[in-house]
């Protein structure tokens, strides 16, 4: 199976190739609740999580809230 | 007396705002949140532990935004721009306008940025975020961040996690006279005295967080605090008497027979 690099939260990883974001939530073993996502700086709404296929060289956040003033 | 806190079209009957960091574990936390009466919440959006448990507890489990109005800070940002895209992040994963705009100076002194502070509030509101502010105690600084559309001017009392209390009263009152927005006190709340007299100054919340997580006895701490908040606002709608420089006889008799 073909693999792409990509980055998750600053951290190199090889991913198959057409992975969702929702695939690789699952993959990696994350919830979907109590998260966003942006790649390449830019916001993706849940609602397109399960469409939304990784390419080569996105570089992927994932934020949730933490204790802060 | 109904005497609610508006704030972005709400009305709310607690007056104290608590940061959410640095309890010891999210038990305290919520009991800190409970003792205090508090109803805004705020939090810090951060990257996730990618290699967390998948049933590891999250804050917002803790603190639900049912229960609560979460307020997102952009905490660790040091300019405009990075501001803004935690400010969209925090939308998205809070479903909330609501932002507390906090651009830094540098990590040693936390003071705020106020060239990118406005930057980036002026931004935010032409993206219909509603900007409550983080900023020095400069009244003109305010009067811009105000004419900017934000809506709640917070001033710093001392720097940040520093429990100094209200170093510079005099340009606390200088914001409260020249502002129509709400004020509220954030940073540098050290005890409970320093709140009751950010609230009987005028200011219209106060905001704090290290002043509770720190104390020896947080949730002890924390009934202080809302108590303080609740005095201050009192005596300032009562309003204080004249100072004398004399003595003044409580009794109208002039002997004592």
């Amino acid at each position: 199976m073909n693999k792409i690099k990509i980055k998750v939260n600053g951290e190199g990883i090889s991913i198959g190739n057409n992975l969702t974001l929702s695939g690789l939530l699952l993959e990696r073993e994350l919830s979907e609740n109590n998260i966003a996502i942006e790649i390449n700086s830019e916001v993706i709404p849940k609602d397109l999580w399960t469409n939304k296929i990784i390419k080569e060289g996105d570089s992927i956040e994932i934020i949730t809230a933490i204790g802060g003033g | 007396m109904d005497d609610k806190f508006i704030l972005n079209g709400k009305s709310y009957n607690s007056r104290l705002i608590i940061g959410s960091g640095k309890y010891k574990d999210f038990g305290e936390t919520k009991k800190v949140l409970e003792e205090s009466g508090a109803e805004i919440i705020t939090v810090a959006i951060s990257r996730t532990n990618i290699g967390q448990e998948k049933d590891e507890e999250n804050l917002l489990d803790v603190i639900s935004p049912k229960q609560y109005e979460i307020l997102p800070n952009t905490a660790g940002c040091f300019s405009a721009e990075e501001s803004i895209r935690v400010a969209l992040l925090a939308r998205d994963l809070l479903s909330t306008n609501l932002i507390k705009l906090e651009v830094l100076k540098d990590k040693s002194t936390l003071l705020p940025n106020e060239k990118e502070t406005l930057v980036a509030a002026k931004k935010l509101v032409s993206m219909d975020f509603s900007v409550m502010v983080y900023t020095t105690d400069n009244f003109e600084l305010a009067i811009e961040l105000q004419n900017a559309g934000c809506i709640a001017i917070m001033p710093l009392a001392s720097p940040i996690g520093s429990g100094q209390g209200i170093t510079k009263p005099e340009n606390i009152k200088k914001i409260i006279n020249n502002i129509s927005v709400p004020i509220i006190v954030d940073a540098g709340i050290g005890i409970s005295s320093d709140a009751c007299i950010a609230m009987e100054m005028g200011c219209d919340a106060v905001l704090l967080n290290s002043s509770l997580a720190m104390a020896n006895k947080p949730i002890m701490m924390a009934k202080a605090m809302k108590n303080a908040v609740i005095a201050g606002r009192s005596a300032f709608l009562a309003g204080r008497m004249e100072k004398s420089n004399k003595a003044i006889p409580t009794s109208k008799k002039d002997n004592f027979l």
